[in-house]
Order: structure tokens, then sequence, then C-alpha cells
């Protein structure tokens, strides 16, 4: 990723390549092999936060409650106590078990595309109430591969999430409409749920 | 072939001109008053002569349609028609917030126990000017539009819309419509761009004051781009929107509708500058010299053959004619009603 800086992070004896990039409060984003949906994405947020995309291999998240509380230590590692995580598409499955099993360290949550799979995670999907950070389900319009019916699922279940339709949008979300996913997710990480209340001015002339 | 009533709500006195925006000083509030009870008396009329929806539409500052507000009429209406489906054809999505016509469609389809049909349109050329509209936009405003009212009625949860031209963090509309999924909707095919949006989203067509040809190929458009989205529409999607008059003989409504011509269009008295700025080029000169159905009772259940024969399965008909008395539009929906419904109902 251009202007991100590599490296690889131990986790429980397995190694996690990441890049990382800017600074401010951390972000933790789960590409899971899916970088290309994110590259933009996290570049953009990379100019107002702290940014860390793991490259996590779908057979690491196997054993996912092990998996995800071991990143949390790693993370410490790398000086990351508390962090906001983003799941992209197949990522979502970890972003989601981070955000259940180590709910004190997570600030945000924030899934892109989301598959029908994350949510029905044996162990996940009996939990998603378990969720404590707000959170932000972003579905493109056009995206016909369960996301939508995932994002209900969240919407019903999780305690403090909302559900954005990202119009004409298919699953990859961010490279269909990059500045209409980049705008609400800035907004989500500073203002969490108060997001939803818009300021902009609607004065025409002073 | 389904059959609608148009109601004109045409104002019931003279406004002594053809110019857009009319100025409110020619509005006499008499003849406000009479209009409006004209309209209820034909509504009620529509309804009892076994029409099957009544239909309103939007149009802004002019005496032409006098319904601004096609949503406080429809409410009104569903008192007076107890049976007929009640059709808005129908809002303006560039002048509107799609989220509440969402809700006052759903309202009013609570209201009507499950009997409102829907039309989205962008307007009129005319009509862009009313709210500071931008007419560039105005195509793809409206077909956001409508795929958020769509979703508004259909998604189970709350949710936001990260649109390109509609932006909400919070939209949750109650009460649900009592129709399930949504009540019919239809988009309009006027332009054969807006024919493959309709078909995209397997939406009803609406076609309204064009020439026989331009239906046909309109139609032939609709089903091939239905086909490609992998469906097949029959005629009972097809609505085609027009005036008609039906008097006791081919003669008399001849007599009847020729003194005049309809210039479609009321942007043609306006200067050239706000024409070419509205992109109309050139501006709408469309003229009919006569209803689109227009005769004897015989003569008009031939027309509505041909009309069948292009791919049309419903009529939204307003039975208004430049010259026609009020009473003779009365006349002319009790004739349709007698002599041309039960031959039609079967086509």
């Amino acid at each position: 990723m251009s202007g991100f800086k590599e490296g690889v992070l131990e986790c429980n004896g397995l190694p996690i390549r990441y890049a990382e990039s800017g600074e401010g409060r951390p972000v933790v984003v789960f590409s899971a092999g899916e970088g290309a949906l994110c590259d933009d994405i996290a570049a953009d947020l990379a100019t107002h936060h702290r940014v860390i995309v793991l490259d996590v291999p779908a057979s690491d998240t196997a054993k996912i409650q092990d998996f995800v509380q071991h990143l949390a230590q790693s993370l410490v590692g790398l000086g990351v106590a508390s962090f906001s995580v983003i799941g992209v598409s197949q990522g979502s499955t970890a972003a989601l078990a981070q955000a259940i099993y180590t709910s004190e360290q997570v600030q945000r949550l924030v899934l892109l595309s989301p598959p029908l799979a994350s949510m029905q995670h044996p162990e996940l999907r009996v939990r998603l109430r378990e969720v404590k950070a707000p959170t932000l389900i972003l579905v493109g319009t056009r995206d016909r591969s369960g996301s939508r019916e995932a994002g209900h699922m969240c919407r019903a279940q999780i305690p403090a999430c909302h559900l954005l339709l990202v119009y004409d949008a298919g699953h990859a979300i961010a490279a269909d409409r990059r500045e209409a996913c980049l705008s609400p997710i800035g907004e989500f990480l500073e203002q969490g749920e108060g997001f939803i209340v818009f300021h902009d001015s609607q004065m025409i002339r002073p | 072939m389904q059959v609608g009533f148009l109601n004109p709500v045409s104002y019931a006195g003279n406004p002594m001109t053809t110019a857009w925006p009319v100025p409110p000083a020619l509005c006499d509030r008499e003849a406000v008053s009479e209009t409006m009870r004209r309209a209820k008396e034909q509504l009620r009329l529509a309804d009892d002569l076994g029409f099957d929806w009544v239909s309103v539409s939007e149009h802004h500052y002019s005496p032409r349609i006098m319904t601004p507000s096609p949503m406080i009429y429809a409410g009104a209406i569903t008192e007076v028609v107890k049976r007929a489906k009640i059709a808005v054809l129908g809002p303006l999505l560039p002048l509107s917030n799609p989220v509440r016509v969402a809700e006052e469609l759903a309202m009013l389809d609570a209201m009507s126990d499950g009997r409102i049909m829907v039309l989205f349109l962008r307007g009129t050329a005319n009509e862009i000017l009313t709210y500071r509209s931008n007419p560039d936009e105005a195509q793809a405003v409206t077909q956001e539009g409508i795929d958020l009212i769509l979703h508004a009625w259909t998604e189970p949860q709350p949710f936001g819309w990260e649109g390109r031209y509609f932006n909400y963090r919070t939209v949750s509309v109650w009460p649900r419509t009592v129709q399930e999924p949504h009540p019919p909707v239809f988009s309009s095919g006027n332009s054969p761009e807006s024919v493959h949006f309709c078909a995209s989203r397997r939406l009803n067509l609406a076609l309204s004051f064009i020439r026989l040809p331009d239906i046909k190929q309109r139609v032939a458009l609709y089903k091939e781009a239905a086909a490609k989205e992998g469906w097949e529409p029959t005629a009972e999607n097809v609505l085609y929107r027009f005036w008609a008059h039906v008097a006791e003989s081919d003669e008399a409504a001849e007599r009847n509708t020729s003194r005049f011509k309809v210039q479609m269009g009321l942007t043609r008295n306006m200067s050239k500058d706000v024409t070419k700025s509205l992109r109309e080029s050139p501006p709408e000169k469309l003229e009919f010299d006569r209803p689109f159905l227009c005769g004897g009772s015989a003569t008009v259940v031939d027309q509505i053959g041909t009309l069948r024969e292009a791919g049309v399965g419903a009529m939204d008909i307003a039975f208004v004619w430049p010259g026609l008395s009020y009473q003779q539009q009365l006349e002319s929906m009790e004739r349709f009603a007698r002599d041309v419904l039960p031959q039609i109902r079967d086509l």
C-alpha cells in the first residue's frame, strides 16, 4: 500500500502481515485478503487516524476467540491499547469477533459489505448483542451478496448499530462510491452515534 | 382494460392568460371554491360510474390543475371516494423530500385501506422553476428518489441513505404501507432513457400525452429492456394518460372539440433565455388538434382497441378539452361509463 509502512505482527506464534500509516486514534482494519476493497479508504483515513491494516488469512480465524484476544495483546506491543475496528467484506468476521471478545478495547466498529456468513458464524451469531461499541454497517444498494441481510441482522441485534445504504454501490462499496463511504466513516469514528446529527449550515446568505 | 378518471381540478373561472406562472391576482376566490366543489362532484361520479381509480397529479403556479399538493388532495379523496383506487400520479420528486413522500403515501395507503397507486415524476420543464431545482439533474434526482422511496417502504430496519442527491442518517417509515410490499408503482417512460430505468426496477410504465407511434415504440423498448432484466411485462403494466371526449355522435364530438387545439408545454411563452437555460431545445411544441379518444361511443371503442394493440392495458383519462363546458365534461364521463366501459373490459 502506497505510503504505508509494512511489518509483521506476531500473534500467538502466528505471523500477521500489516501495513501502517498516519497518526491519531488507532483504527485497525481487517482486510482479510480483500485489500483492494479498502486501500483507498485506508489511505484517506490515515490523514486523521493511525491506521493499521491487517492481512488476516481466513484460516487464522478458526479459533476466533483465541485469535482476537491474542491479537489485542499483540497490538499493545505496537502501543495500541484501545482502537476502532473496520472489517471489510470477509474481514467482517474477525472485526465482529474483536468487538465481541475484546469489547473493552474496541471503541467503534465499522463493517463494509459484511457477508452473511460473518453473521452466521456459529460462535458469533448468538453473541451479536454483546457488541458494546457503537457500530456502523455500510451496504451498497446494488449488493446482492447477502450483505444487506447481514446488515439487517446487525441492526436488529447489536445494541448501538446504524445501517447505512450507499446508493448505487455494489459489493466493492468503497471502490464504487469512495466519497460516500469515507465521509460517514470519518464522522462516525470521530463522533460515534452522534454522527447522525448534521451540522451543515442551511443558511444561504448571511 | 383498466380505466381511471383523471380528476382535472381545473380552474372554474377564466384566468385570461396562458402564461406561466399565472399571477395570483387573476385567481378569483369564489371560482376556487367552485373548482373544488366540482372536483369532488366528479370524484363521486367517477366512483359511482365504475372507474377503477381516480387520479390526481401535481402542478404548480397555474390554473391548469390546481393540486400543487397531491397528498393533501388524495387525503381528502379517501373520504369522498369509497370504492375506486386512488392514483397519485404523481409526486414530483425533484421538488420533494422523498422520505416525506414515502411517509405521506404510506399514510394515504393506510387511510384508504390499501387503495393507493403512485407514479413518480420529475415534472414538466416549467415545474423545475417552482422550487429552485436544477433541470440538468432532474432525471437523476427522480431516479434516486424512487430508489430511496422503495427502500423506505421495504427495509425492515431503520437505515441511513448515502446518495448522490439525498443524504439521510435515519429513515424508518411509520406506518408501513397496507399493501405488501408497497402500493403499485409506475415510472414515466416518456423518454427512452426513463424506460430503461423503469424496466430495471421492474416498475409499471406510465406514458402521457404522446402520440400512438411513440407509445408503440416505448412499449417495445420497455419489453426489450425488461427481457434483459429477466422479466416480462404485460399490457397491465402499461398505463397511458390522455384526454377523451365521448359525444352522442362522431359529428357532435368533432363539433365540440374542433374549435381549439392544445399546445403542450407551459414554457412556450417564456423568454428564449429561460427556455435555453432549461435546456429545452427546442421548447415543448407538441400540439394536439383533438383529444386522443374522440367520437361517438362506437368510434371510441375502436380507438381503444388500437391503443390496446399498442400494448396499453390501463388508461388514465381526463374528460376535458378547451371549449367544453363543465356539463359536457360530465356527460362525456357518463357516456363513456355507460356505452364504452362495458365493451372494453375484456380487451
